[in-house]
Order: C-alpha cells, then structure tokens, then sequence
C-alpha cells in the first residue's frame, strides 16, 4: 500500500473512511511517524467534514425532548442525581428528627411488622448497606447505637451519591426486598428513600402523630421506580392480565401494566399507592375505584402490596 | 495542521463527563443538524435518521471520555461515528450487490442538493461538490453517503481499483482547493 515511502492514493479512501480494515490500520501507523501524509490526512479529513456538514438538517423539534430523554435515563445528569440524594437526605433528617424525640421506653414498641422500633432501625440500616457498598461507603465501626449507627450510614450514602454524579447511578445494585433485583443505582436510591420516609411513617404512629406525604416529586419517582418491578411480580403469581392503572393527585399518571387486553381499570390516589406498595395499606384499605374485571384488579392490588422492603 | 484541542471542546467534554444536563443540550442545539442531516442523506429514511441521531448524543452523554479533543474537533466526531452508524445501517438494510447496483444506477448529487440548512458554506462546498467531474462525484457520494469501500466503488464504477482510489484523493484535494479559492479557511 506504500508508495514511494508515503500512503500516496490511500490517503482519499482513508479520509473518507473507505480502505479496509488492514489498510486503514497500516495508514494509521505510517502517519504517525509521517508528517507530510498526516498534514494531507487532516486536510482532505477536513474536506469530508465539509461534505458531511453540507448536508446539515434540522431534525423535527420533538426529536430533541425524546433524545435528552434517553440519555438522562441511561446516565443520570448530576442536576438529578443531587435531586435525587437531597429527597433522600430530607427522609433521613426527619426520620432522625422523629427518632430523637422517641422516649427511650417506645424504643421497644411493636413498629408496624416489626418486633421493636429497634428492630425496624435495624432492618432500615440492613436495608441500606447493599446501597452503602456500591457507593464505597465501608462500614461504621464503633457506632455508639443503633440510631447514631444508621445515621452515619445513610447521610454518607447521600454524601457520596451526591458527590459521585451519573456514573455510580449507572451502576447496578441489589433491591431490597423478597425478590432478588438487580436495578441500577438511581432506582435504589429512589427506594431508600421510599423506605426511609416508609420507616418515618411507622415512627409517627409510634407517637401518635398523624401521617406526612411526600412532595408530588417523590411519589412520581416511586411510582415510576416500582411501575416497571411490577409485570413480572403479577407473572410470578401467574396473574398476567393487562391492568390499566389511574394514580391520581401528586407524581400521578396513567398506565397500563401487564400485556395484552386491559381486562380492568383501577384509580386511586398516588401517595395511597405508593403506601400499598409499602404493604402499609390492604388492597381493600387503599379505596381504590375498580372497573372491568374485579378479580384480575384484586390480584394486581394483592401483587402490589407485596412489592415492599420489610 | 487545525489547531487541536478546541478550548471550547475540552470544557465539553468535562462537563459532560460531570454529568452536566445543560452541556448536553448545548451540544444538541448546535450539532443535531449536521449529524441528523448526514444520518438522512446516507438512510435516505425519517426514523431511522432519528434513530441514528439518538444513538449517537446517547453513546456521546454516556461515554464522554471516548471524545479525545486532543485528536478531533466534536463536530468531526460526533460526524464520524452517525456515518459509521449510517453505514451500518445501509449495510444491514441492503445487500451488497443491491447497493452497488443501485448507487451505480442512480445520479447522486440531488442528496446534496436536498439539503435545507443553507449557511454560505454549506452551499460554497455543495458547489464544489456539484463541480466535480462526474466520474469523481459518483465516486465520493458511493464512498461518502453509501459506505462503500474504495474496492466496493471500483466494482460499482466498473473501474481498476487504482482509479477508484486516486479519484477520491483528487475529488476531495479539488474540493478543499475550490473551497480555498473561495475563501473558505478549513480550521
């Protein structure tokens, strides 16, 4: 392919990217060491750049939102990711908050399926160490209690998911659960934070305070954490039909959930859904709307009340 | 030889690479058409085009450190990998010979002259192009747009494979030289 020392007519082809694969590594070589061919490289590179451009288009407008789209769900961008470990942290901060004002004798109050608030604490910091690995957050050693333990845990999970950016969030992680998932980061955090504000929930009925919701942001994030666990959960139960789901209120939307034919319709509010999901409300307890099919829209409610961490 | 790196390119690739959301649509906003365009006259089809121009800013917004602004300005690359992906894509689409066949039948330069995104440069190097003997225009518009290999081109053109091969290097010395003539600075 030399000629006369130098890459000679090869030098078009490989500009326009039309030698084989052999040539165009011999010519990548040769001008490594050449600079009189690498000078006609660039150049007739450059000119093939030129045709390229020439036949430059505006796509249509909406190609823009569904590429953005795509690439923020293949890799989080750090504007979601902070997002993401600040709606984390807030659970944390006030399921401390709670904790602390727990006089030392409800410590040992049943909490919810959970022996002791000790017990569920715990649960909560076993829960989190899966996250707390594939962030490189090592264990805490000499944590003086359970609560001081837990806390050290978490906000350095928040910490050094806030400071890693999209890359950690590509990464795959063990759900908590009874099913063994693997889901990428982002989605893990997404259920810490499901199961922390969960967990704060269970406290505020140790103390009798009354419930607390999370922003609309929150809910919308759990629901389109869990939406896609679900299919294969009604599978496993061998209850397969196609639900169409209306969550209503805040981080609301409309789904249809399993193939083929909708055989049923069920609308509740989100925040109550996502309170099933945490097995903190029966099906018949949510106040669901049922149309269509009542059995495959019970079996879906059923399925989804076993989605949670505990 | 361009002066590389692109100032402007390196802060890009950092802030990609730190997971800047505005950073992506910034580079959207200004290389969408050239990638859109180039993936549209190579498939010569709306979707697979958007297809291939989604492809490219994913794989760009997931792997930002594959961009080597010490090697090539965004724009370039960014162009390289949708013609490679064209490529793929007419190669998968076509058999060889229906390619060759095809290409060798048609007139191509009405590829180039659909485009719509009509800077003076664009037009200067469309002109260029339009300018070219014949037989050098079929020879980079079935290398450029239909990813054929110079040999590939020889056997379209029913010409020795020296020819196909000293016809791409001219078509393109006398293009880049038409463009110098004209003012044009390639940098």
């Amino acid at each position: 392919m030399i000629d006369n020392g130098h890459i000679g007519d090869l030098a078009g082809p490989y500009a326009v990217g039309a030698c084989s694969p052999d040539e165009e590594m011999a010519v990548a070589e040769h001008v490594s060491s050449c600079p009189a061919c690498a000078t006609e490289i660039d150049t007739l590179s450059r000119t093939a750049e030129l045709i390229g451009e020439a036949a430059a288009r505006p796509p249509s407008p909406g190609l823009r939102s569904r590429v953005l789209a795509a690439a923020f769900t293949a890799r989080p961008g750090r504007s979601e990711v902070r997002r993401l470990s600040d709606i984390y942290r807030t659970q944390v901060a006030e399921l401390d908050r709670l904790l602390a004002d727990l006089p030392p004798t409800q410590w040992q109050n049943p909490c919810q399926t959970h022996s002791s608030v000790r017990a569920m604490l715990l649960h909560l910091t076993e829960n989190d160490r899966q996250v707390a690995a594939t962030a490189g957050v090592g264990a805490r050693a000499g944590a003086s209690d359970v609560r001081a333990s837990w806390r050290t845990q978490a906000l350095a999970i928040s910490e050094t998911v806030g400071r890693a950016g999209g890359d950690l969030m590509e990464r795959d992680v063990r759900l908590a659960g009874r099913r063994a998932v693997r889901r990428p980061m982002r989605e893990a955090l997404i259920q810490r934070g499901f199961e922390t504000w969960i967990h704060a929930e269970d406290v505020r009925v140790v103390l009798e305070l009354p419930p607390q919701r999370p922003d609309g942001r929150q809910i919308a994030d759990i629901v389109g954490f869990a939406l896609p666990l679900l299919p294969a959960a009604m599978a496993a139960a061998g209850n397969g039909r196609a639900i169409r789901l209306v969550l209503t209120g805040d981080g609301g939307r409309t789904d249809v959930v399993g193939d083929g034919d909708v055989v049923a319709e069920i609308s509740l509010p989100a925040e109550r859904f996502c309170r099933l999901l945490a097995g903190r409300l029966t099906p018949d307890a949510t106040g669901a709307e049922i149309g269509g099919d009542t059995v495959a829209a019970r079996g879906f409610l059923t399925v989804a009340a076993t989605m949670g961490c505990d | 030889m361009r002066p590389l790196p692109v100032a402007d390119d390196v802060r890009i690739r950092d802030e990609l690479m730190a997971g800047s959301e505005e950073c992506l649509g910034e580079v959207y906003d200004r290389y969408s058409p050239a990638v859109y365009g180039l993936a549209l006259q190579m498939t010569r089809d709306r979707g697979a085009a958007e297809d291939i121009t989604q492809e490219v800013f994913v794989d760009l917004w997931q792997r930002p450190e594959r961009f080597d602004p010490h090697r090539a300005p965004l724009g370039g690359w960014l162009s390289m990998i949708a013609r490679r992906r064209g490529i793929d894509w007419v190669r998968r689409r076509r058999t060889q010979a229906s390619v060759i066949v095809a290409a060798a039948g048609g007139e191509p330069e009405h590829r180039v002259e659909d485009a719509v995104l009509t800077s003076t440069t664009n037009r200067q190097v469309r002109r260029a192009v339009a300018d070219l003997p014949a037989t050098h225009r079929q020879a980079v518009m079935l290398a450029y747009y239909d990813g054929l290999t110079y040999r590939e081109v020889a056997l379209a053109l029913n010409i020795p494979e020296g020819t196909a091969k000293w016809r791409l290097r001219n078509a393109l010395h006398r293009i880049g030289e038409q463009l110098t003539a004209e003012g044009i600075h390639q940098d």
